[in-house]
């Protein structure tokens, strides 16, 4: 199929205004959230806006025709490089299909489009008294379809879990076109988790058209504490011992002395500047329980040696203390022009000798690094403050990286606690699991994706593929005999 | 109805009408891989297992070549407190791995029958869900990796020791509920939680089902930290029970609104009375595989209706139900010649648009109702997942519908 046919086509579908295709259009496309050199960037035939599932079904389906490729596109806030379109093909990109198309309070369920904002689900039921759990920091901008993809956290994943947490079902479009419910494990329910395998699939295995998410109900009590301390050390020595003396707040959030620099005099939070870090931990629930562990909390961040405590327990006051680490990315701006995110994930009660690591690194390497993160599920998200001009930035970062990430899997950690694989951590992929590992991984996108058309060249490095494997093979044989396939 | 149509005589019965002609035993992931490659080459069919307490649930099939022990497979890989991370070999009891919690003041908080047999490995692969999914979810939600053999011998790992972890696809969380049919888990990885300080249950007294449904569903909205909420209907009469575990002025706190929300008491059990009521609750739909046992599935606003529909075709018979309103999932226990009433709650089930499973049955009512209810949605992506993993289909045939 030529491209002027394969655009007639598309636009019989989604109509005039639901397609893309001139160069400059396709410019944003090219890219996600993520740092450009990190992940590399690449264009699309086409990207087209479908407003139905039956859309998106069909485009898959000419996509099968045309044997394209297709990358599902929700925000384009991901920080792996996943809605970057690597092979070229179609970008489906499912930001027109935004409905909330039903809010149950008896069910506390969601049935959403994909293109739903975080955060707007969350605005739209608090109301009625519930909430979604999942609050990634992007929460104003990143769709529910994203997060499903990524199985995204955030702050409150502490205590209530990560997207797949919170996913009851999921209408997707398979590969080769066919729209189908995938079901989770529920009393009187006889068939395989789909959902499960859908969550986390990083847009591979199929593509979200909705999504029946569970809701929360808003706890009695909310009380956030910002403690202050002296040094990193101290920080991190209080995270361990609050989790170990047996309590689970929401959310345990970390800030180094960098990020209140740059947090602090643009938003007033109250952090002090002179803290090596600060502390923000939210306790929730019934309102004895909560009073109860602020107490707890309270003498245990003292013994840790913090500074100073406040907390907060008005809606407004929290809001103050939580914009601080809301807005923390936005504001290393002020530090310096560009910075790369990093995620990657360690046993918690080795966050300690990480967080000490972490500055070696930035030491040898010459490097700022600030440190914003979910320390409560030893989620590190080491910030590397870098000027795309200079020449040589990019490939400090990227060396820098290479070392945390080695460090990281050296005491027991992931390569991505949220962000994803994509093709940021592709290359990584053998540095935690084995050859069977990734074989096992590979026959599970096969299963749903035979043709690899959803979203190649992610997650599952060159070569595990059945295909890739007997292309292997064949090269092999032709080296090693002389023999050619016909 | 003749037991069975297959010559069983020298065959070993693994549990009520479930055969192998031959029984093995494995205590390393490296020979079970062996072990299933070469089942695989020999087309053997294989059925794994561990405290056998749901190893009749199943559709009715010829007698397996092996069943294949798991009961060895035993022991703590890993626990460290302070990471709130467990990693236990599959055929480990749930009561050993509570008891090794228990000296880090630490818990699975999960309800399990029998814990002293039942294995982790085979609660995993059966997936049930406990009433404190309500708050604090199920296996599902601990599950943060496993090492497991796919039925054609490849040895593999997925997830990992951390809490968050987004390395690769989502196969542990996959398995969940697989029910071995797909690869065998030879140690899995779980997030533990702080031990409840206190632990307190209410149980108040209805005249209907009904009515109890909608008292639940209302105590349910008010009180956001309940921990478990359940609606039971049976020799002794109509009872909702409400759970909350915590500190123990939370949990006063709470019991106390809990009684005026329903605006009745029948008793108050407190710690270790309330922790022994929960077990009973579940122990009783396991206890007795004579029993009839089907579970049935509705969303929560439907599950007042279905129940009360079943509640009329029941009346006055030694059948039991329990409901917990809040997700939606409802178990039914008919006495042991309840085939017909099984068969037409069923039917009234589907009609209600509810799925179902019959999780405990005789042999003949096993082979005139077909276990796994309805054919899911989605069966042909989950018979090519099952093709990848078990390619020459080995894997305890009859369990689940691939
Ligand atoms: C400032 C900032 C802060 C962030 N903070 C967090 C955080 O705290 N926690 C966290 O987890 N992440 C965070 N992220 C990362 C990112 O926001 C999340 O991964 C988010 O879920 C991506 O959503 P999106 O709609 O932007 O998806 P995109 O970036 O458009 O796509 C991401 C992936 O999802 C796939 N996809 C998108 N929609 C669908 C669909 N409908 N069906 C199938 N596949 C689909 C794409 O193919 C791609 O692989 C942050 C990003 C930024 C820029
Ligand atoms: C009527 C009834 C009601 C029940 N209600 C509840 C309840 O409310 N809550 C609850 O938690 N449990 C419930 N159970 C289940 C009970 O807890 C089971 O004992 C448990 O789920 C299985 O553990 P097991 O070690 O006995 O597994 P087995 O009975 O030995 O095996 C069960 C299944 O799992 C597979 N399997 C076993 N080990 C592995 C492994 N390592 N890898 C892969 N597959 C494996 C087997 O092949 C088989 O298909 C109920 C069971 C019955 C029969």
């Amino acid at each position: 199929m030529d491209r002027q046919q394969l655009l007639e086509e598309l636009e019989r579908i989604v109509g005039h205004d639901g397609i893309r295709h001139r160069p400059v259009d396709l410019l944003v496309y090219e890219y996600d959230g993520s740092v450009d050199g990190a992940v590399d960037t690449a264009a699309p035939t086409a990207v087209v806006l479908p407003r139905s599932t039956d859309q998106v079904s069909a485009i898959v389906k000419l996509a099968k025709r045309a044997d394209l490729p297709v990358v599902a596109r929700g925000a384009g806030t991901g920080l792996s490089g996943g809605a970057v379109a690597q092979r070229g093909g179609i970008i489906v990109s499912l930001t027109r299909m935004d409905r909330v198309l039903d809010v149950n309070l008896l069910d506390r369920t969601a049935l959403v489009e994909p293109g739903v904002i975080n955060l707007e689900l969350s605005d739209g039921v608090r109301d009625q008294g519930l909430f979604f759990a999942p609050d990634p920091s992007s929460q104003k901008a990143c769709t529910i379809g994203g997060n499903v993809a990524e199985n995204s956290g955030g702050p409150h994943c502490l205590k209530y879990g990560v997207t797949t947490n919170h996913i009851l079902g999921l209408e997707i479009v398979l590969p080769n076109g066919e729209v189908i419910w995938t079901r989770t494990a529920q009393d009187g329910y006889g068939g395989l988790d789909l959902t499960a395998a859908v969550v986390g699939s990083e847009g591979m295995f199929g593509i979200v058209t909705k999504a029946l998410v569970k809701l929360t109900p808003i706890p009695a009590a909310t009380t956030v504490m910002l403690a202050a301390f002296g040094s990193l050390d101290d920080a991190s020595r209080a995270v361990t011992s609050i989790i170990a003396a047996g309590n689970l707040p929401a959310s345990l959030e970390m800030m180094d002395n960098l990020t209140i620099q740059a947090v602090e005099p643009a938003y007033h939070a109250g952090y002090p500047m002179d803290a090596a870090a600060v502390l923000l931990i939210e306790s929730d629930g019934h309102p004895v329980e909560v009073a109860e562990s602020v107490e707890e909390i309270e003498a245990l961040c003292r013994e840790a040696g913090a500074t100073s405590l406040r907390s907060a327990d008005t809606a407004a006051e929290r809001d103050l203390l939580w914009k601080g680490r809301k807005m923390a990315l936005a504001a290393m701006g002020r530090l310096a022009p560009n910075y790369y995110l990093h995620d990657t994930v360690v046993p918690r009660s080795r966050l300690p000798e990480t967080l000490e690591t972490v500055e070696a690194i930035a030491r040898h390497h010459k490097l700022q690094i600030a440190n914003v993160f979910h320390a409560g599920d030893g989620n590190l998200h080491p910030l590397m403050l870098f000027d795309r001009r200079k020449p040589g930035d990019v490939e400090r970062i990227l060396e820098a990286s290479h070392d945390l990430i080695h460090e990281c899997v050296r005491v027991g950690g992931m390569l991505s606690g949220e962000h994803g694989i994509g093709t940021e951590k592709r290359g990584y992929m053998t540095l935690v699991f084995s050859e069977s590992d990734l074989r096992a991984m590979a026959g599970l996108k096969e299963a749903f994706d035979p043709d690899q058309r959803f979203n190649p060249e992610k997650v599952i490095p060159t070569g595990y593929m059945c295909g890739e494997v007997k292309q292997l093979h064949l090269q092999a044989m032709q080296q090693q005999h002389g023999i050619v396939p016909v | 109805m003749p037991m069975s149509i297959h010559d069983t005589t020298n065959a070993h019965e693994l549990a009520t009408g479930v055969f192998a002609d031959e029984v093995v035993a494995v205590e390393s992931g490296s020979r079970l891989a062996d072990f299933l490659r070469e089942a695989t080459a020999a087309n053997h069919s294989v059925i794994p297992f561990g405290g056998r307490r749901s190893l009749a649930t199943g559709n009715p099939t010829e007698p397996a070549r092996f069943g294949l022990d798991l009961t060895g497979l035993t022991g703590i890989l890993s626990y460290e407190p302070a990471d709130l991370t467990l990693s236990v070999r599959a055929g480990t009891t749930l009561a050993d791995i509570q008891r090794a919690l228990g000296e880090g003041g630490q818990e699975l908080p999960i309800d399990v029958p029998f814990p002293d047999v039942t294995t982790i490995g085979g609660l995993v692969a059966t997936g049930f869900v406990g009433p404190r999914r309500l708050r604090s979810g199920s296996l599902r939600d601990l599950l943060i990796g496993c090492e497991f053999v796919r039925g054609d011998g490849l040895l593999a790992k997925a997830g990992g020791m951390v809490v968050k972890n987004v390395s690769g696809f989502e196969i542990p969380r996959f398995l969940h509920g697989s029910w071995g049919a797909l690869a065998v888990l030879t140690s899995v990885n779980l997030k533990v939680t702080p031990m409840a300080r206190a632990d307190g249950t209410l149980l108040a007294a209805f005249d209907d089902v009904g009515l109890a449904i909608d008292a639940a569903h209302r105590l349910i909205a008010a009180e956001p930290s309940i921990e478990a909420c359940v609606v039971t209907s049976d020799r002794d009469g109509v009872r909702v029970s409400a759970r909350s575990v915590g500190r123990a002025g939370a949990v006063a706190a709470s019991l106390d609104s809990f009684a005026q929300c329903l605006g009745s008491e029948v008793a108050r059990l407190e710690v270790e009375e309330s922790r022994a009521f929960w077990r009973e609750l579940v122990n009783q739909y396991a206890e007795d595989n004579s029993k009839t046992v089907l579970a049935l599935g509705a969303r929560p606003r439907d599950i007042r209706a279905l129940a009360t529909r079943i509640g009329d075709v029941t009346a006055g018979d030694e059948s039991a139900i329990q409901v917990s309103p809040g997700f939606g999932s409802l178990r039914i226990m008919t006495p042991t010649d309840g085939e017909d009433l099984a068969t037409g709650i069923v039917a009234l089930a589907a009609a209600d648009g509810a799925n179902y499973v019959l999780e405990s049955a005789s042999p003949a009512l096993r082979s005139s109702l077909p276990t796994w209810g309805a054919e899911p949605e989605g069966i042909e992506v989950m018979r090519s997942v099952k093709r990848q993993f078990d390619p020459g289909g080995i894997l305890n045939l009859g369990r689940l519908p691939v």
